[in-house]
């Protein structure tokens, strides 16, 4: 099971944003996603 | 006064030997929306692929009135321009949503990247600007952040549309929008579709082989034979008094249920 879960790509939050994604925009949602947790709001 | 946005002089496109279309000429006004209709083989990819640069044609030209006013042949652009004009001033609607969207990556991100074309580099004003589109195109707030490959058929395409329009293009290219959906989403997807052509004012261009899309949506038709216009003029006249023998067959071919 554990090395089940080590080949599944790391999502964030019920998210499909990924940390991999080729795209600039999902790599900055996951650090907002990330900085939420200490009180931040995404896009703001 | 106002001009015409897109003149199209005897396009013509051979395939080797074989026809694609011959001699198309017409005038597409700023907020007018034309179809190109016909059957499968008759041309109208092919033309819709010239007049949006993808394809070049054997000859005649395809002048594009520039933003600062200037007009221009599509097909002498230089690469970086032609890029420029399709990502921004043009929008470019797939039958197949996966052809204009990117899989990969978020829904947000398919909306963000046209913005980031146009040099938009606030990531708060990006997905400010992506969740309001994602609205007008009816899909929820909170799938921003999911991949177009989980959305369903209809909200793919819904998504496509908000990826071409957020840039706020003068003239759309639109290749059987509605194709391959069922018949309840095609007709949420028009209604859509009619509203955001008339709320932004956009030129569209409308390849369909369904006689109902063309009606709903556009203005003035042409329809195509084998590759020539046979017969062109304002869509109700054509779809109500068809004086060509073949547009009359394909009026009369829609099934009345």
């Amino acid at each position: 099971m554990r090395f089940f879960s080590r080949l599944v790509e790391p999502r964030g939050r019920g998210t499909q944003a990924s940390t991999r994604s080729p795209s600039w925009f999902d790599r900055l949602t996951m650090r907002a996603l990330e900085m939420r947790e200490f009180g931040g709001e995404i896009g703001k | 006064m106002i001009e015409p946005l897109l003149r199209v002089e005897g396009l013509t496109k051979y395939y080797g030997t074989r026809l694609g279309c011959a001699d198309v000429s017409f005038e597409l006004w700023p907020g007018e929306v034309l179809a190109i209709v016909g059957e499968s083989g008759s041309g109208k990819t092919t033309l819709l692929n010239s007049l949006s640069a993808t394809l070049e044609p054997s000859s005649g030209r395809t002048l594009y009135r520039m933003r600062d006013e200037q007009w221009r042949n599509i097909y002498e652009l230089s690469e970086a321009e032609r890029r420029f004009l399709v990502r921004t001033d043009w929008g470019f609607v797939h039958q197949n949503p996966a052809d204009g969207l990117r899989m990969n990556v978020s829904a947000g991100a398919n909306v963000g990247e046209r913005l980031m074309a146009v040099g938009d580099r606030h990531y708060g004003h990006i997905r400010e600007t992506a969740l309001d589109w994602l609205g007008r195109v009816e899909i929820a707030a909170d799938r921003i952040d999911d991949q177009p490959r989980s959305f369903s058929g209809g909200m793919r395409q819904r998504l496509q549309i908000a990826r071409n329009l957020v840039t706020g293009p003068r003239l759309v290219f639109m290749d059987e929008p509605t194709g391959g959906l069922d018949v309840s989403v095609q007709a949420r997807l028009l209604d859509l579709l009619r509203g955001l052509v008339g709320e932004l004012g956009l030129a569209a261009i409308v390849v369909t082989h369904d006689l109902a899309v063309a009606r709903l949506l556009s203005h003035r038709m042409m329809v195509m034979k084998d590759g020539r216009v046979i017969e062109a003029g304002l869509t109700d006249r054509v779809l109500d008094d068809p004086r060509e023998p073949y547009t009359q067959l394909l009026v009369s071919s829609i099934l009345q249920v």
